[in-house]
């Protein structure tokens, strides 16, 4: 299977250059492999810097528990620090139903829509 | 559970991450070809992933002289479809189906990143059931799905 994961970033910038919201966009296969390939760069993006961030999985085709483990992780960094992790699903049905089955939707908010997803990061 | 067909899909392996690619693979494709629809192979899929990845992690995999075998067999209960993955290792005896996570967490300072993968396999499977037999470690999950009209 060729299919791995990847990870980028898009940051919206407020007038003075500061970071008003980052959105970090997962996509591909998060298991053992894409994990491996992912983690530290997921890590130094969402867990650094107290910031608002959209964390957008709308193209994972597959999320193992690998890989919600580290979005846990993230997350309760950034909370420490004073920022705040929302995860943008879109219609990605097997990625919603892993994350609830796992009790994320009571930890960390999920969204469908994107422009909820903002609104409740930047609150 | 429901009385498989002969026409059994096997597959032995050796319990690394690249293999767990390789297993999804035999995996999806044979549901494919069979018409399961994309969301039991999709839970199919991540339940084989955590059992495998449990295996690497926990069940001493890097020591094993045998490949873990798989199974996958599809049978038709009527209004629906069942398909049932028997993964069989030599690893030491563990019923990964034994273990309790415990309630799941309120705050995000509350939440335990890990034990989540057989929380997975609980949730998403119909069907699971576990037996040591001739030294080793037999597991077979099950998942349904309704037939279309």
């Amino acid at each position: 299977m060729t299919q791995t994961a990847s990870i980028r970033s898009d940051d919206v910038l407020e007038a003075d250059g500061s970071i008003k919201l980052r959105k970090v966009v997962l996509a591909g296969r998060l298991d053992m492999l894409g994990m491996e390939d992912i983690a530290l760069k997921l890590t130094s993006l969402t867990a650094i810097k107290p910031l608002p961030v959209i964390l957008d999985v709308r193209d994972v085709s597959f999320l193992a528990s690998i890989g919600i483990r580290s979005i846990i992780s993230s997350a309760r960094a950034l909370d420490q620090k004073g920022g705040h992790l929302v995860i943008l699903l879109g219609d990605n049905e097997l990625v919603k139903a892993t994350l609830e089955s796992a009790g994320i939707d009571d930890v960390i908010p999920l969204f469908s829509d994107e422009e909820q997803a903002e609104q409740e990061a930047l609150s | 559970m429901a009385e498989p067909r002969s026409d059994a899909l096997t597959i032995s392996v050796q319990p690394t991450p690249l293999e767990m690619r390789r297993c999804s693979l035999w995996l999806t494709e044979h549901c494919q070809n069979q018409a399961v629809p994309p969301e039991p192979t999709g839970k199919l899929d991540l339940c084989l992933n955590e059992v495998l990845a449990n295996l690497i992690d926990h069940g001493g995999a890097s020591d094993f002289s045998c490949p873990v075998d798989l199974t996958l067999e599809l049978a038709d209960c009527g209004d629906r479809g069942l398909a049932t993955l028997t993964i069989v290792d030599a690893g030491p005896a563990f019923d990964p189906l034994s273990v309790d996570r415990g309630p799941l967490p309120r705050t995000l300072a509350e939440a335990e990143p890990g034990g989540l993968g057989l929380l997975l396999v609980r949730r998403f499977m119909d069907e699971r059931a576990y037996e040591r037999a001739g030294g080793r470690n037999v597991l077979k999950l099950g998942i349904y799905w309704p037939k279309g009209p």
